[in-house]
């Protein structure tokens, strides 16, 4: 079920009425609702694939409980283990056998050796790579006695699956997530206006400037070969647009929905391309699974610990592991790699950290060197997207290579895009808005975050109103949410 | 909670006395599927000839120039399980109908409107032939299947500028037509377009044809296969294996139900003058195609004269 959809406006108040008015008095009626709406949420796509949820489920659960009555340290690595090769086993299974099969044909092909082997015909379970890490992060704190382990499963189910943030996200940790579902939730007024604003504005993050940007960078990069450099960058700025839009417009959508039901989510983004160098952008894109990383990861293989090469290793590994995580593909293994080429400088100077906090707060307008980074950045950032979006390597380089060739003076081809290039324009001058009302709200969760104590009742409705009627204006057709198929 | 409520409740009922008006215009607005429907309630017990099929058909057979009480239920990208939906929505009224005529084109066999690019008319044939083809509700709804720029300016249009929607004749041929699009680009686009990358529609397909022989068996009445006319920048930029297996496969049915195929993918007797497109005929093709056909029918119910004991 998709969040831009008609079936989730009518499913999401049918679970709100049944969470808040037939089973809001008790705590495991409210939970049995939780997992049997999301079950639905889920396998409105493919029922088929709750089998998988719910044997991870049942597998994390009994190795937290194990672990709980284990003193043995050897078993207790045997246990973790266990959980580590089941979810990541499904995930290998499902995303990424394929590739190592045919990379490893080609590797063999290379050497004039001929290996006879069938790829599989799998699909892709939605979300996959994000309910894998949430349960992986149980399991891996309760094994290091950061977390106790529950003994209720039906919260562990709800924790696992929660339909707000199943599919795409934010990955939550137990440690944030589990424990709320062990009170019965009292309904809060400001949460769920609140959570309300936020929902609005991931529809519109998706809608209005996600899938109107797709238009335009799926075009050129579908057709890279018909135009010209500036064209080309063109497309991948509308792009660079797009999977923000798309992505932090999903995680908006999921912590707004969550905050009707009473739940806190982590924040997903925060102003990414507000970023005045590499690492800041790494701190406010995608941050539940940069933190992920970094906690799984990038710390016990040994951090900013020791020395420089074991930095620059650990650097690499987090980034192209990261890269890697969003598809079994190259072209994200080097996007991974690029950003890692990009953070290292930093890292290895010491200058990651520089930039923590909001840029220009408290005033209207960036200093020139502020304005210098944060250009510097997003340019980074955008050249990093085309390999991202690329088809291949080839496609890539070949995309590259045409921006830096002469035709990068050439005024792009607006009026081959569409009947007229006033679309073209109106697009353009939307994303304008959008990063004016996002530099607005910078310093909140989300950019419209402060409506409520800024602007008066009836301005904030005719807001709301405004925004409401571009969202129908500008809708198309529903589509998929990018980070779906990771 | 109940301020809550109240205050989403307040919020909300502008905005949905607004949407079911706006409902209320669009349905409203006369459009080709509505007049087509009620053309078929009406004179279904008339019609001799029933021309189906998608735009190829839609702008490339003009009833008006073939013998007979014939009608063309085409729309544009009409798959052929829509247009089995129409043969029997009308079961029992094709009193006087002597022939179905369907256009057997390189996409038909594989194409579904329902999981095209075009799937937003699904609401078209749910709304106004009753078919119930899909329970979403932008399947179902006029408001919701377009966006409301396009929502907008159609009431506009139609209630204040007295444009009209209904885009075809009397007879259901097209009678407004677009520009003339470059014969080269367009075959190229068209051929991309067209080709699907897995058949998994075949066997389905091919179910659907034979329930429609078969209802036609029982009824009297003959079906007639033909392949749409084309501009060679189109044929030259099909699949190779996409364009045999659809001969074949509608060959061998042909062949084995005892049925007139006429494949006129490559007739010489078109040219580029007869085209609006690379596989679109314009008011001239349609003409040419139209007489064409009348012809084969004729010349086929001849054959079978002669051929009967």
């Amino acid at each position: 079920m998709l969040f831009n959809s008609i079936d989730f406006a009518i499913f999401l108040p049918i679970v709100f009425i049944l969470y808040w008015f037939v089973v809001n008095k008790s705590l495991k009626l409210q939970n049995s609702l939780i997992v049997a709406a999301s079950y639905l949420f889920y396998g409105w796509w493919d029922w088929r694939f709750l089998s998988l949820i719910i044997f991870s489920t049942l597998v994390d659960y009994s190795i937290g409980v194990l672990l709980n009555s284990e003193e043995s340290k050897n078993k207790r690595k045997i246990l973790l283990w266990s959980s580590i090769l089941v979810n990541i086993g499904f995930l290998g299974y499902f995303k990424y056998y394929n590739f190592f099969l045919d990379n490893f044909i080609s590797a063999f092909t290379f050497f004039g050796i001929e290996i006879n082997a069938n790829s599989l015909n799998v699909i892709l379970p939605v979300g996959i790579s994000f309910y894998t890490f949430q349960t992986l992060s149980y399991s891996i704190d309760v094994y290091k006695k950061k977390l106790d382990p529950t003994t209720d499963f039906i919260a562990f189910s709800a924790f696992v699956c929660f339909f707000p943030q199943l599919v795409a996200g934010p990955i939550e940790r137990a440690t944030n997530l589990l424990p709320q579902f062990y009170h019965k939730k009292k309904f809060d007024y400001s949460m769920a206006i609140d959570g309300l604003r936020q929902i609005l504005w991931g529809l519109f993050k998706k809608i209005v400037i996600a899938d109107n940007c797709a238009e335009y960078a799926n075009l050129i990069f579908n057709n890279s070969a018909d135009f010209g450099g500036s064209t080309l960058v063109l497309g991948a700025i509308f792009f660079t647009f797009q999977i923000y839009g798309d992505f932090s417009g999903y995680s908006d959508i999921a912590i707004g929905a969550s905050r009707l039901f009473g739940f806190n989510l982590s924040q997903n983004f925060a102003f990414p391309y507000f970023s005045r160098d590499i690492a800041e952008f790494w701190r406010r894109w995608h941050i539940s699974l940069s933190t992920w990383f970094r906690d799984y990861l990038y710390i016990p293989l040994g951090g900013s610990r020791g020395g420089i090469w074991m930095k620059i290793r650990n650097t690499f590994i987090i980034f192209i592991v990261s890269g890697f995580w969003h598809g079994a593909n190259w072209t994200f293994i080097i996007w991974g790699a690029l950003n890692a080429i990009y953070f290292l400088p930093l890292r290895l100077s010491n200058k990651n950290r520089n930039n923590i906090g909001t840029v220009a707060q408290g005033k209207n307008l960036p200093s020139l060197k502020e304005l210098y980074q944060l250009l510097l950045t997003f340019g980074l950032t955008v050249f990093a997207w085309i390999f991202f979006r690329a088809k291949n390597i080839e496609h890539a380089l070949r995309y590259i290579s045409e921006i830096f060739s002469k035709s990068i003076f050439s005024s792009p081809k607006g009026s081959s895009f569409s009947e007229t290039s006033i679309h073209l324009i109106i697009i353009l001058s939307l994303i304008v808005v959008f990063l004016i009302i996002e530099w607005l709200g910078r310093e909140k969760q989300y950019a419209i975050a402060q409506l409520s104590n800024k602007l008066s009742r009836p301005l904030r409705y005719v807001m709301y109103y405004a925004i409401i009627i571009s969202i129908f204006w500008f809708s198309g057709k529903e589509q998929q949410f990018i980070y779906f198929q990771f | 909670m109940k301020k809550f409520i109240k205050k989403i409740f307040l919020f909300l009922v502008p905005m949905i006395l607004i949407a079911l008006l706006m409902e209320f215009l669009l349905r409203n607005i006369p459009n080709d599927y509505k007049y087509k429907k009620d053309y078929l309630i009406n004179n279904s017990n008339r019609i001799n000839k029933l021309f189906l099929g998608s735009s190829h058909t839609y702008y490339g057979i003009n009833p008006s120039v073939i013998s007979g009480n014939s009608f063309n239920a085409s729309h544009v990208s009409q798959s052929i399980d829509l247009d089995l939906q129409i043969i029997k929505k009308y079961r029992n009224n094709w009193k006087g109908l002597e022939y179905i005529i369907i256009p057997i084109d390189y996409f038909t066999l594989f194409f579904r409107l329902s999981n095209s690019v075009e799937s937003w008319r699904l609401k078209n044939y749910n709304l106004y032939y009753d078919f119930q083809l899909s329970n979403k509700l932008s399947d179902n709804t006029e408001l919701i299947s377009n966006n409301l720029n396009l929502n907008i300016s159609k009431i506009i249009s139609f209630y204040l500028q007295n444009e009209k929607f209904i885009t075809c004749s009397e007879l259901g041929y097209a009678n407004k037509f677009k520009e003339n699009k470059d014969l080269v680009k367009s075959g190229i686009e068209a051929g991309i377009r067209h080709t699907v990358e897995d058949f998994s529609n075949l066997d389905e397909s091919i179910n659907i044809l034979n329930e429609m022989i078969s209802f036609a068996k029982k009824n009297d009445i003959e079906i007639i296969f033909y392949t749409s006319p084309a501009y060679y920048t189109y044929v030259s930029n099909l699949n190779v294996n996409q364009l045999e297996l659809t001969i074949k496969t509608i060959t061998k049915i042909a062949d084995n139900n005892d049925i007139a195929y006429f494949n006129l993918l490559e007739d010489s007797s078109f040219n580029s003058s007869d085209y609006r497109d690379a596989d679109h005929l314009n008011q001239k093709g349609a003409k040419k195609l139209s007489l064409k056909i009348d012809d084969m029918i004729l010349n086929s119910k001849i054959l079978k004269v002669n051929a009967s004991p």
